[in-house]
């Protein structure tokens, strides 16, 4: 606090007070400045005096703080009754260009106006600006890029105090640091990159590390040392442990404090990678279909482990999301910006998520940054968004994620000159995120997140379809949804945590095609989950939850019986569907699961999930899993799992709404169960450096219960009649992110079968691909440039082929007679993508300018193949040919 | 702008799977084609002409509509096959074995049999027909896989599918055939109403192209009043209503250009004009030109004309 002195002004004669009162310092007070004033008498209570809102920081003179000159300058201020500086004279000079900077600085000072009977008036300010060089000096010394900071921990879990540390920097040179009582140490790190570790204790092994530190990065670490023994070796290092679980064994060391899996193949992308990239635009989920077991799909569905896209449940930190990518495939529903974490789960997944049979995609919702603001804005030849955090209190923070399409404007202009369509509406997409997170104690952290998403398209067909004249007119898609989540993470000690998260989804799918089909469906899908997480004693580790899905749906359908997985939609010869209903779907699950590590290299994951699905003929469904991993030698491991996962079928397929065109049947099976498929995995990881690792594995999926469309117009719709098997194996060799370099090699090879109905013989899935080959590098060369690359090879989609037609009397047109389901094959697929990034980075900012070129030779990958109107003439149709796309990202 | 089209074309075929060769549209005569099927139930001719649909016990007429452009003239054999319709999809010809029947000839008398008929989709039942029209061969069961197959060098042949509503105990009015009285031509800048009628007896004579591009000229077609009758349907949500029927047109040539092959009555001007633009050859001769009509519940014409570019 800083007494502030107001004179009056003799020139200003009406409304000007003289007032004393004390008053403030800017809330943060500027480095190198600080602002003081002489008492005088104090004021009449009902007056105030004018108090400094916005201080600005003067520039210190280079040449007076060459020599180390500093002092202050006594300034009288005139303040206008809006509170801006309208003149500022010089009482008492400092010489050295301190005057004119002090001037420069004051004639920007914004205050609450001086104010008389509660009217705020002019006024004149005596304010004495003073300069420190010791202040200054520290103002220009070069702020920490990251942070490192770790406990050091040893028997019993105890901390290991006066252990001393030195730090290798990149280039080289080192510091030195002393763990205090607590075992902690930190570095403030001006520079990033790889940083090696040695930590020396008495009575322990010396243990040497490298840390790879990123820009900005806040990196808190605990290391357990290893009791020195006679014949003991160094330590080095070892896998990951939980950062809750203690060193139970003294004859291991273990290193890394980050808690393994519960799942046995959790595949993770950091920032940097799905930033760069190559192929994916930096969009993090599209960048999950560069995983191996992830089939190669050009309309951006998650094919995974010869699973169909339905069979994959994407979740925000827990939410269900309806909708992935915006138009099938452009970009993701989630901004990146927004993403702690992706984690892919191809199977085996963890009882925690249910109601599935494929796999899991959890993309993880990270804390808005609680000091400071942030901002980034993207932009690109598709879309724009905008992204900004920040604090806005000590214990409350924001952050807020928007972005439009604008191919609209562009397809606009181009699509005018074509007479075959007409936009009424056209293909414009849009989300937004908003975040605000509070963390009252130490021990709570509640978050209140809002992400909402619109596509939506409207056309004229003006010219009928020489194989459906009847599908024509107006055509018309709007998918979105709005939903709110409140989520609670509670410590109620150190052993016993607890998520609670709590959401609300208004889901609305509205699609039209002509006279012939139409879908309204509006629903809420409300979603409970609670989980408790106890270390029940050093060995176990218990997770209890339960999660609760449901809720009205509305539907208003005309069209064709949907088909299921392989069936060719026909809008000439299916069945007939239209209905109008009203439901309430209820989905409780509850699941248990145990983390056992009998030895520290050994852990066991039992768990049982039971789900209740009342719209699937009110059935149960009890799912037994488990896992484990166990740790051969250092850095070996062999990681499996066996489980059991059901899925309930559509709301549309066990639908009991009575079909208008024929009152006798229903839209969907009411009698339908869920279905169910038993994963069983095996296989193993090696860690050849921080770095490097590498992992196989090979995997068997059981299905059975699985529902398929009936042909049959009079009897069920739907029937659990299919079967289906699903073999592979994946290799993933991965560089992790480094000061240069990340990239990966994945393989997978696979086959995916079914049996639609016992009568049936096996055919091959629909997105059945044998080979997918990924290779991804991305490499910084320096001075901000880095460049990526991505090549696939991927063995063609298996097509049905058609192999003669009849001519239908009663439409005009002419039916394909198919050949045997899927017994032909596209070409081989593979592509080249390159994308080049050169990143400036300013005082208070950078600025990321990247060009990607998908396609770089220009390859025809055959993507399906087209008919002529009597299916006598084929074509094939290729996908995209070579397409840049360049945008950028700045970041403030 | 070239370039932006690139990106927005390879952007469309990111979205929607790519892009394809030219393929042979359908409006283009070049081979043996079938066009569809009349049915007229004779027994209520009498009263009440142009029924597409029969009771069990009447009688229906179904003539075959085709075009063979071959050079020399040659024989098409049609062999037709009557069945009740299969409730199951998937099967051959959507055929069950009940009440199966065949008869051979361009034009056939049928009668409905008087048998209990399941019901299709729409709540109604059906008469499932299979034709096989053979031009330059004759029909002949295929040992191998049972089906009727054209045999004969130098054949051509189609198997065409067509369903006859069976009037059981419906209330509803009996669905008729739509009546095309009217094919026009009309020059390239001129109005509707100075469309010049193509007749069927005195082949119209019109200009051949003489320009690059060619100039479009159009064809419009006509139905008689009535022919758009009410029918019962569902709308999008679901609702039954009584709406009047958007019927189908046709347009076929073998030579010159058609715009497009089908039209369809528009939602908005139900009874506007059907007009489709065509480019004439550039080589003079007669132009063979196929007009066809029809509604969804099996109503069916179709008019056939000549013109003489000169």
């Amino acid at each position: 606090m800083h007494l502030l002195v107001v004179v009056l002004n003799r020139r200003i004669r009406a409304r000007v007070l003289a007032v004393t009162l004390t008053a403030g310092a800017p809330a943060a007070a500027q480095i190198g400045a600080t602002t003081r004033a002489d008492p005088t008498p104090a004021a009449p209570a009902a007056s105030s005096a004018p108090r400094l809102t916005q201080f600005v920081q003067a520039d210190y003179p280079p040449a007076a703080l060459a020599q180390g000159l500093e002092g202050s300058v006594l300034l009288e201020l005139t303040i206008d009754p809006t509170g801006h500086v309208t003149q500022v004279t010089v009482a008492q000079p400092l010489g050295n260009g301190f005057d004119e900077a002090a001037t420069a600085a004051a004639r920007t000072f914004v205050f609450e106006p001086a104010r008389r009977d509660g009217v705020a008036v002019a006024s004149i300010l005596r304010y004495r600006y003073r300069f420190s060089a010791a202040a200054a000096r520290e103002a220009q010394r070069p702020r920490p890029r990251a942070l490192l900071r770790a406990t050091v921990r040893g028997r019993a879990d105890q901390p290991v105090a006066n252990a001393a540390v030195t730090l290798t920097l990149p280039d080289g040179s080192t510091r030195d640091a002393t763990t205090d009582a607590a075992g902690a140490f930190r570095f403030e790190l001006e520079v990033v990159g790889d940083m090696r570790l040695a930590i020396r204790a008495e009575g322990f092994d010396a243990l040497e590390v490298t840390e790879p530190v990123a820009d900005r990065e806040d990196v808190g670490l605990t290391y357990r040392l290893t009791p020195a023994r006679p014949a003991a070796p160094a330590a080095t290092p070892g896998s990951p442990v939980s950062e809750a679980t203690p060193a139970e064994d003294e004859d291991e060391a273990t290193v890394r404090a980050r808690r393994p899996p519960r799942e046995v193949t959790r595949q993770s992308l950091e920032f940097r990678e799905i930033l760069r990239m190559p192929g994916t635009g930096g969009d993090a989920l599209r960048a999950v279909q560069n995983f191996p077991g992830v089939a190669r799909a050009i309309n951006g569905l998650l094919i995974v482990r010869g699973s169909t896209p339905q069979d994959t449940q994407i979740f925000a930190d827990g939410t269900s999301i309806p909708l992935v990518y915006h138009f099938g495939g452009l970009s993701s529903v989630v901004s990146t910006e927004l993403l702690d974490r992706i984690d892919f789960y191809p199977g085996n997944f963890s009882a925690r998520y249910g109601r599935a049979q494929g796999g899991i995609v959890d993309v993880g919702l990270r804390s808005p940054r609680r000091q400071g603001f942030r901002f980034v804005a993207n932009i690109n030849l598709i879309d724009a968004s905008l992204f900004a955090e920040g604090a806005i209190t000590r214990n409350l923070s924001f952050a807020v994620s928007f972005r439009r399409s604008y191919i609209d404007a562009i397809l606009g202009g181009v699509l005018s000159g074509i007479n075959a369509v007409s936009f009424t509406s056209l293909p414009v997409y849009w989300d937004y995120q908003a975040l605000l997170e509070y963390r009252p104690t130490s021990r709570d952290r509640i978050r209140l997140a809002f992400l909402g998403s619109d596509d939506s398209l409207s056309l004229i067909l003006n010219q009928p379809s020489e194989v459906a004249p009847r599908f024509s007119g107006s055509f018309s898609t709007g998918i979105g949804f709005h939903a709110g989540q409140l989520l609670w993470d509670h410590t109620f000690s150190t052993s016993v945590s607890s998520r609670a998260m709590f959401s609300i989804n208004r889901n609305a799918i509205n699609v039209g095609g002509g006279d012939v089909f139409g879908l309204n469906l509006n629903f809420w899908n409300i979603t409970g989950r609670y989980e408790l997480t106890a270390q029940v004693n050093r060995r176990v580790r218990a997770n209890l939850g339960m999660d609760l899905t449901g809720g009205p749906a509305e539907i208003r359908f005309n069209g064709v019986r949907m088909p299921t997985e392989g069936q060719q939609p026909n809008l000439q010869n299916l069945a007939r569907v239209s209905t109008q209903d009203a439901d309430t779907l209820y989905r409780p699950g509850a699941y248990a699961e145990l983390e056992v590590t009998p030895t520290p290299r050994l852990r066991l994951i039992p768990s049982l999930r039971v789900d209740y699905t009342r719209d699937a003929n009110r059935s149960w469904a009890v799912q037994p899993r488990f896992s484990f991993r166990w740790e051969l030698a250092r850095d070996w491991f062999i990681k499996g799992g066996v489980g059991v996962f059901n899925q309930p079928p559509q709301p549309s397929q066990s639908s009991s709404a009575v079909n208008s065109f024929n009152p006798s049947t229903t839209v969907g099976n009411p009698f339908l169960g869920t279905q169910r498929s038993i994963h069983y995995g095996l296989g193993m990881e090696h860690n050849f450096s921080r770095y490097v690792s590498l992992s196989a594995e090979g995997f068997y999926k059981d299905l059975d219960e699985q529902i398929i469309a009936q042909p049959s117009v009079l009897g069920a719709a739907y029937l659990n009649s299919g079967i289906g098997r699903i073999y592979g194996g994946e290799i993933l060799l991965r560089h992790r992110p480094s000061s240069r370099f990340f990239g990966w090699l994945a393989y997978t090879i696979s086959r995916s079968e079914r049996r639609d109905s016992p009568a049936s013989t096996y055919r091959i899935f629909q997105f059945d691909q044998t080979h997918i080959l990924t290779l991804i590098g991305s490499y910084r060369l320096g001075r901000g440039w880095e460049v990526g690359l991505r090549f696939r090879f991927v063995t063609g989609n298996p097509t049905t082929p058609i192999i003669g037609a009849v001519y239908n009397g009663d439409t005009g047109t002419y039916t394909q007679i198919p050949g045997a389901s899927y017994s032909a094959r596209n070409a081989p697929f593979h592509q080249l993508d390159v994308r080049i990034d050169k990143t400036w980075t300013f005082r208070r900012g950078s600025l990321n300018l990247f060009l990607e070129v998908l396609n770089v030779y220009n390859n025809a990958n055959p993507e399906g193949v087209q008919y002529n109107y009597n299916y006598t003439q084929s074509t094939t149709v290729t996908g995209i040919p070579i397409f840049p796309n360049l945008g950028f990202r700045y970041e403030y | 702008m070239n370039l932006l089209r690139a990106l927005v074309a390879a952007g469309c075929a990111l979205a929607i799977g790519g892009c394809g060769d030219e393929l042979a549209p359908a409006w283009q005569i070049r081979a043996f084609r079938l066009f569809g099927a009349k049915i007229e139930n004779i027994t209520r001719s009498a009263a009440d002409p142009g029924v597409t649909e029969a009771a069990p016990g009447e009688r229906v007429r179904l003539t075959l509509s085709y075009v063979d452009p071959a050079t020399t003239p040659r024989p098409v054999n049609v062999t037709w096959v009557f069945c009740a319709e299969a409730t199951v999809m998937g099967t051959t010809f959507g055929c069950s074995a009940r009440g199966l029947s065949v008869l051979t000839g361009p034009a056939v008398t049928y009668e409905v049999p008087r048998i209990e008929f399941s019901v299709d989709p729409a709540n109604r039942p059906r008469i499932q027909i299979v034709a096989m029209a053979c031009a330059g061969g004759t029909v002949a069961l295929d040992p191998s896989t049972a089906l009727p197959r054209c045999q004969g060098e130098g054949s051509e042949s189609w198997v065409m599918t067509r369903s006859l509503l069976v009037r059981t105990a419906e209330t509803l009015p009996p669905n008729h055939n739509p009546f095309i009285d009217r094919v026009g031509f009309i020059l390239s800048g001129r109005p509707l109403a100075e469309a010049m009628v193509v007749g069927d007896e005195t082949p119209l004579r019109v200009p051949r192209c003489t320009t690059d591009p060619c100039i479009e000229h159009s064809f419009e077609v006509g139905v008689a009043e009535g022919s758009r009758e009410v029918q019962s349907t569902f709308d999008l949500q679901g609702n039954r209503v009584m709406t009047p029927e958007r019927l189908q047109f046709g347009f076929f040539t073998d030579k010159g250009e058609m715009d497009n092959t089908f039209r369809v009555d528009s939602a908005i001007t139900p009874n506007g004009p059907i007009l489709n633009r065509w480019m004439a050859p550039r080589e003079p001769g007669p132009v063979r030109l196929v007009f066809t009509a029809q509604d969804t519940r099996g109503g069916f014409d179709v008019v056939e004309r000549t013109v003489v570019v000169e």
